[in-house]
Formats: C-alpha cells, sequence, structure tokens
C-alpha cells in the first residue's frame, strides 16, 4: 500500500514537472510571438508607407507618363488615356465616344489581336504585342503594347491597362538594318574566302559557306554554325594538316597575342595550300573576339612557282647565250646588259648602265640608230647593222634586232635589243666583194687582150700569106716540086693558123654575158647549117622532124650545132656515113644529141675532148677549139654536155638546154 | 523525438499494464528527463529505445510486436486529435504515397523541430505500392503498424511485406498489395 503510494506520488510528481515543463514551453513560445508580431507590426507599416509613397509616385508618373497610357475595360472600350495616347491615337474618349481599342485595329492584325485579347484576360498580362492601328488621321502605325489586367479588393479583375508605344520609325529602322545585314551576310556568305567570327570564348558567331567547303566540315546550319562550338578546334581535329602538331601550336600563339597576323601559310594534305589572315576585334580597346579569312592560293603558288622556275630559265638563257642582250629606256640610256654583251664591248655591266646606248656606236652608225628609234616608238620592231667601237677602240661589226619593249599597262618602256657580233662575216663579205670587183676587171681585161691579140695577129698572117703567095707566083718553073710542094704547106699552115685565131675570136666572144633572148627554131637554124657546111655526098644526114622552137640565142645555138655537125662530118670514114640530129623527150631541159657513124673516141678522152686546144686527131682542120665553145654555151643556158662512144663504132653527143633560162 | 510520442506510449503503458509498469520501466532506466514528458516538448529518442527494452523484458513481448501494438494506439490518437488529415482522402494507398509529400510537411508546421522518417515512394498503382522506409530510429515496425491501422480505417485490406534493406532496420522496402 505504501509502495503504491509512492509510485503515485511519483506519478503526480512527474506530471507536475510535465505540466511546469510544458508551461515554461508555452511561456517561451508566447513570448517569442509576442516578439514576432511586434516585428510584423512594424514591417506592415513600413509597407504601408512605402505603398502609399508608390501610389502617388506611380499617379504622378501616369499622368506624366510619355509613353501612352490607356485603361479599358474587359471588352476595350476605353475608359481613360493620357495625353500621350490622345497625341499618339488621335482619338479622345471624351469627345469620341464609344471608342473600342479593338476597332481600331487595322484588318490584317484583327485576328491576332483577338487571339492576343482572349491570352489577357486568361493570363492577366500581355508584354511585347506588336499590332498595327489605324489612327483618326487615317495613318497607320504600328504599336508595341505591354497590358495588365487591374483587380479589385475581392481580386476579381475589372479594367485592362496598357502602355502603348509607336515602334512605327523604329520597325522601319530596324526593316533596313536587317535589309543591310542581309546585304552583308550575303556578300560574305558567297566570299571566295572562308571567313570565320569567333566571339572572345571562342565560340563561333559567323562562319560562311566557303570555311565549311575549304575545310570539308559536316552538315551546315546557317542558324546555328555549329552550335556555338569551336570550329578551329574542330577543323584541327580532321587532322587535315601537314603539320597538324605545328599549325594547333601556331593557333594557340595567335589567340592569346591577339595580334593581327596575316598571310600565313597552310599546307593541306591534300595539297591545297590555304591562306591564314588573323585578326583580333577590338572595340573600345575592349577585346570582342577573334576574326579569321582563308584564302585558297594553291593556284596562285603553283603558278608563282613555275613562273620562278620560267623566270630561271630565260635568266640562264639570256646569260648564257651566244648574243649580247641589251635593254635601254625611251631615251635610250642602258638599263641591263647581259654578260655576253659586256664581252663584246669590253665594258663591265656596271660601266656600261646608265651609259646612252649610241654612245658605243661608231658616228655612222647613230644616224640609223636615231631612225630605229623612231620606228620604234610606233611599236616597230626591226634589226640594222651598225658599226661599234669597244672599250679598247676595236671596230666591230653587229647586227642588232630590237623590239619595242612595253610595261604590263602597254607604255613604251624602251627597247631591247639582241646584238650578234658579225663582224668576221662582214670581213669575210667585204674581201668577197673586192675580189669580184677585181675579178670582174680582169676577166673584161682579158676578153679586151684576146680580141686585140687575134684581130692584131690576124693582119701580119695575111701579110705573110699574100708573101708567100707571091713568092709562089713568082717561082713557078724555077723552084723544084719540092719547094713549091713546101710553099702549099706554108699556105696551109697559114690557113690553119688564120682558122685558130678566128676560133679564138669566137671564143672570147661566146663569153659575153649579153643574153638577147628569142624564139629559136632549131629545125629552121640546123637546116640552114647544112646548107652552109660541106658534106661530103657519102654521108647521109637525117633530121628528127620534132624538133622543137625554145628561147635562146640564135646565134649561140647555130654556132653549138655548127660545131657538133662538123665535128662529126670531119669523124667520119666510113664509106656510108650516116648522121643523125634530134631529141629525146625530157620533162626539164631540151635534151638534144648529134649521131655519127664515124671514129668513136676512146672512153678516156670523154672529159678531155671539152678542154680548149684539145684536139685527138692532128686534121688540118680541127683547132681543138670546137668542143671547148659548144660546152661554154651549153653551160651558158645552164645544160649539160656529155657523150657516148665506142673507140671505132662512132659517137653520140647529148647536150641539154635549160627550159627556162634565167635571165 | 517528440514528446506526444512519449506521453502517449506511456498512457498505452498504464492503460495495458497499470501505473505500476509505468512506474518501473522509469525507475529502471536512466532517464535524463527523468521520464518527465510533455507532448510539446522534444526528448532524446535513447529514451524511448530504454523504455521499450524495460517493457520488452518486464512483458515478454518483442519490442517489434509493442511497436505494432503502439501504433494501434497511435492511429487512435491520430483519429481523435487529427481525424483532418483522415479526411483529406478515401484510399488508403493515396494516404500512404503522400505520407512524405504532404502528411509530414503539415507535420512540420505544428512541431517544426520534428525529426520524421522519410518514404520515398519507388512504384505505385491503383492497387499497389512500393516505398523505402529510411530513418535511424529504425522503428519501421511503428509505421507497419499505422500502415495496417490506415487499411482498416478505410475498410480494406492488404498484405504488406517488409524486406529489410539494411540489416539494422534503418531502410525498409514496404511492398502493399490491396486485397
Amino acid at each position: 500500500m505504501e509502495n503504491k503510494a509512492a509510485i503515485l506520488k511519483r506519478a503526480l510528481q512527474r506530471e507536475k514537472e510535465a505540466r511546469r515543463q510544458s508551461e515554461r514551453i508555452l511561456e517561451k513560445k508566447s513570448a517569442e510571438l509576442y516578439d514576432l508580431t511586434l516585428q510584423l507590426q512594424e514591417s506592415n507599416n513600413k509597407l504601408q508607407k512605402l505603398f502609399i509613397a508608390t501610389r502617388s509616385e506611380l499617379t504622378g508618373v501616369f499622368a506624366n507618363l510619355v509613353d501612352a497610357y490607356l485603361m479599358m475595360d474587359l471588352s476595350g472600350n476605353v475608359l481613360k488615356m493620357n495625353e500621350a495616347a490622345i497625341a499618339l491615337l488621335g482619338y479622345n474618349n471624351i469627345s469620341d465616344d464609344n471608342l473600342n481599342i479593338l476597332d481600331i485595329v487595322v484588318e490584317e492584325d484583327k485576328e491576332d489581336m483577338d487571339a492576343s485579347f482572349k491570352l489577357l484576360l486568361k493570363d492577366g498580362e500581355l508584354k511585347d504585342l506588336k499590332i498595327k492601328i489605324l489612327t483618326k488621321y487615317n495613318t497607320v502605325k504600328i504599336l508595341h503594347i505591354n497590358c495588365s489586367l487591374m483587380y479589385n479588393e475581392a481580386k476579381k479583375a475589372v479594367a485592362i491597362q496598357g502602355i502603348f508605344r509607336d515602334i512605327t520609325k523604329q520597325r522601319e529602322d530596324e526593316q533596313k538594318l536587317l535589309s543591310s545585314e542581309n546585304r552583308l551576310f550575303l556578300l560574305i556568305e558567297h566570299l571566295d574566302s572562308g571567313v570565320l567570327l569567333q566571339d572572345e570564348l571562342n565560340n563561333t558567331v559567323l562562319a560562311n559557306k566557303r570555311l565549311y567547303d575549304l575545310f570539308n566540315l559536316p552538315e551546315r546550319d546557317v542558324d546555328n554554325p555549329l552550335d556555338s562550338q569551336d570550329i578551329i578546334d574542330i577543323i584541327e581535329d580532321k587532322d587535315l594538316f601537314e603539320d597538324n602538331e605545328a599549325i594547333k601550336e601556331r593557333y594557340k600563339e595567335l589567340i592569346s597575342n591577339r595580334v593581327e597576323v596575316l598571310g600565313d601559310e597552310l599546307v593541306l594534305r591534300n595539297g591545297k595550300v590555304l591562306e591564314r589572315n588573323y585578326s583580333p576585334v577590338f572595340e573600345d580597346n575592349v577585346f570582342k573576339g577573334h576574326l579569321w579569312s582563308f584564302n585558297d592560293i594553291t593556284f596562285k603558288k603553283k603558278y608563282r612557282k613555275s613562273l620562278e622556275a620560267e623566270r630561271q630559265k630565260y635568266s640562264n638563257i639570256i646569260a648564257n647565250m651566244n648574243l649580247g642582250l641589251i635593254e635601254v629606256s625611251v631615251d635610250n640610256k642602258i638599263l641591263m646588259a647581259n654578260q655576253t654583251l659586256c664581252k663584246m664591248t669590253g665594258y663591265e655591266e656596271s660601266d656600261l648602265l646608265g651609259r646612252y646606248g649610241a654612245d658605243l656606236v661608231y658616228k655612222e652608225g647613230v644616224d640609223a640608230i636615231e631612225k630605229v628609234r623612231a620606228n620604234r616608238k610606233n611599236g616597230i620592231s626591226s634589226s640594222y647593222e651598225v658599226v661599234a667601237y669597244t672599250k679598247k677602240g676595236a671596230k666591230r661589226y653587229w647586227l642588232v634586232s630590237g623590239a619595242p619593249n612595253y610595261s604590263i599597262e602597254g607604255k613604251l618602256l624602251g627597247s631591247i635589243g639582241v646584238v650578234l657580233d658579225i663582224t668576221d662575216l662582214k670581213n669575210l663579205e667585204l674581201q668577197k666583194e673586192a675580189l669580184v670587183r677585181k675579178l670582174e676587171k680582169s676577166n673584161a681585161e682579158l676578153q679586151e687582150y684576146a680580141h686585140i691579140v687575134s684581130h692584131d695577129l690576124k693582119s701580119p698572117l695575111r701579110s705573110i700569106y699574100a708573101l708567100v703567095s707571091w713568092l709562089k707566083e713568082d717561082n713557078e718553073g724555077k723552084l723544084d716540086d719540092m719547094s713549091m710542094q713546101n710553099f702549099a704547106l706554108i699556105e696551109s699552115t697559114l690557113e690553119k693558123m688564120e682558122q685558130l685565131i678566128t676560133d679564138i675570136l669566137n671564143y672570147s666572144s661566146a663569153g659575153a654575158n649579153t643574153i638577147e633572148l628569142e624564139q629559136v627554131n632549131t629545125s629552121a637554124v640546123i637546116k640552114e647549117i647544112l646548107q652552109l657546111v660541106y658534106i661530103p655526098a657519102n654521108i647521109k644526114v637525117n633530121l628528127d622532124t620534132e624538133m622543137p622552137v625554145i628561147q635562146a640565142e640564135k646565134t649561140k645555138i647555130q654556132q653549138l650545132f655548127q660545131n657538133l655537125i662538123s665535128n662529126a662530118i670531119k669523124f667520119i670514114d666510113k664509106p656510108e656515113g650516116v648522121i643523125n640530129i634530134g631529141i629525146i623527150p625530157d620533162k626539164n631541159v631540151y635534151k638534144f644529141y648529134v649521131k655519127d657513124n664515124g671514129i668513136g673516141i676512146e672512153q678516156k678522152y670523154h672529159e678531155k675532148i671539152f678542154e680548149i686546144f684539145h684536139s685527138l686527131n692532128k686534121s688540118k682542120d680541127s683547132t681543138g677549139i670546137g668542143l671547148s665553145i659548144v660546152k661554154k654555151i651549153v653551160t651558158l643556158y645552164g645544160g649539160d654536155v656529155w657523150v657516148e662512144s665506142e673507140n671505132g663504132n662512132g659517137t653520140t653527143f647529148y647536150f641539154t638546154i635549160n627550159k627556162k633560162i634565167r635571165t | 523525438m517528440k514528446g506526444i510520442v512519449f506521453t502517449e506510449f506511456l498512457e498505452l503503458v498504464e492503460e495495458k499494464f497499470g501505473l505500476v509498469m509505468v512506474d518501473t520501466i522509469i525507475e529502471e532506466s536512466n532517464l535524463p528527463s527523468n521520464g518527465i514528458y510533455t507532448s510539446v516538448g522534444t526528448y532524446d529518442f535513447a529514451e524511448m529505445l530504454q523504455l521499450l527494452t524495460s517493457l520488452s523484458a518486464h512483458t515478454n513481448i518483442s519490442i517489434d510486436d509493442l511497436l505494432e501494438v503502439y501504433a494501434d494506439h497511435f492511429f487512435e490518437v491520430i483519429k481523435r486529435n487529427y481525424a483532418f488529415f483522415l479526411e483529406m482522402y478515401t484510399d488508403p494507398i493515396e494516404l500512404l504515397a503522400s505520407i512524405e509529400n504532404h502528411i509530414h510537411k503539415e507535420v512540420i508546421k505544428i512541431y517544426p523541430d520534428a525529426e520524421l522518417p522519410t518514404f520515398e515512394v519507388v512504384e505505385k498503382t491503383q492497387d499497389s505500392l512500393v516505398m523505402i522506409y529510411r530513418s535511424s530510429r529504425a522503428m519501421y515496425h511503428f509505421g507497419l503498424g499505422l500502415m495496417n491501422n490506415t487499411f482498416d480505417h478505410f475498410n480494406t485490406t492488404a498484405t504488406i511485406v517488409t524486406e529489410i534493406l539494411k540489416e539494422d532496420g534503418t531502410e525498409v522496402k514496404f511492398v502493399i498489395q490491396k486485397t
């Protein structure tokens, strides 16, 4: 029982203590609540003041608002508008009854406006609505509208208020800006250079089509180039370059230095060469990004290389050729001279540069040069000979071939001359000319001499002949037969001598170089000869019926045939002699022949017989001149003469005369 | 741990085992609060553990079973004092699924310093619910009891299978299937 009482006592004690404990807790909580209430009241007061201040401020703001301010009921009927709104719309809610904002929206925007209005009623506010309205003055204006619902104390929407801003002008400007931006974009887009613009964080801002093509970049989205990644990284990751690592290093260097670098060359694995230009973009000294441009210079580069090779080639040719090369300005000052020219003149190149080209040339050449220069100005090329002097004063002959030299723009810069030293050639030519003159003179003299000699020899011969004739007549019957026979021998020797002189005269006149051509009927000429010369009765002459008419000198043709026919008659030893005269058809020449059945000529004499004074037979009427006259005449007519014969079996003389004789 | 858990626990002990048992377990335990509890106070959870252990020893009932019985009692407290929680729901699954997001939020309003277990909903259908209980107190049997009471309250039945995810009982999966 006592135990139970103790337990109860303890339980009670616990209960009391618990009650005190909870009271303490509650008192503490109560105090906390009181403090909190005080704080709340204070902030409430503050808020109230702030609210009043803000409201009065706002009232002032609305009244003086630069932007148009409208208050409407929930159907859009205008309840209130400020001065700016009246100025903007032209309408006045006081004078214009039943002004509804929905009514002044232009037709094309009405649907848009209705939808926006519904949205406003649903969401409580509407921002950035752009709509066209027709003002009272019948002008269309683009308005930018922000509006919201106004609520009463019960949180019920009662009205709409809106700020209207005229953005017509701004819109126009925007349009203009847009179109000029478009133009710029198009321009960049179609540039032949790859263009890349990055912002300061290396994000891609702009990358044109060419850039994608150059680096073979994946599908392209114009509005979002490569999701703003660092294109340079992408390009480098593609491992396109010959020396990828070096290019990466260089890239890091460029973007960290931020200094303009133009004309870096990048060699791609596919053989292309790109030129890279880098410019950092600064605005008011603030770094804004990187601008890159890439040009494909593969072609240019190759072209330049081959051009260089060509240039080298021609330089070598010019330096090593055996011709002097000289370039002079318009006023004839030497601008360039190659080694050969220096050698030719004996001057150093440095001596020559700046000197007048004419100084090198002997006086007699200067006039020619002046004339050439005048031609050169009219663009005429020419070749001419000048006499020049070397540094040591030696006289040299030059053949100069000059041509005008034009600049790329087509302006005359001067001329370029190729010079060949023809002194040796020239000397030979001069020697030859002198020789020919001398020869002509001595030839004439010789002819004259032969003529005179033959003529002068004839008259003493005739005297001797007369004297011998007289001696013979006077001593007829007094001297014995032997002596008389010797007189006859002297006479015949004298006749032969006279014949000899006549022939020499003929020969020298056969060399006369005046040829007067006429139509010569060979058949007629031969018939004349056959009447003139003595033909023994045992000899029969046959003449071809088809003898031609040729262009020649009649007397010479006559001499020709007469010599050959006389020869044939002379050497016929047969009881029945036959002489055939004729022609063998030929395309280019008249090929005549005179054939006999006489004694014939041994093979070894076939050449010799045509030499002067070479008679095979010591017959009284053979002087050994006839065939050499034949040869001379045939040669004169561009022909040839030869013989076919066997000893004892007759002889055939052939000769040709050119069908076209040059006069 | 909130005082109400202690006061209601002792209330239950007094009701089921008499005042002597209340006095015995308080006197036996070494309690910093000396067994003086008020529902608006906050006390160390170790005290609850001592009281439970002591009661289990004297009654030969396991702590888990005790917790389930306590849950029955506590559910009556809820019905009596906080009926509006229950009135907000018409379906026990819905109620259980919203412990974390709704009921515990309301509890925090009344007891801002309460340390509450978490119930993560893993899977939920019309008739089933899988939740993971996490609490350093490892009192999932208390939770299990409350759940059973909830189904009773809505006049429905359900099988609730528990799966211990951490051996000390601080993480337990509840698989609830309406029957």
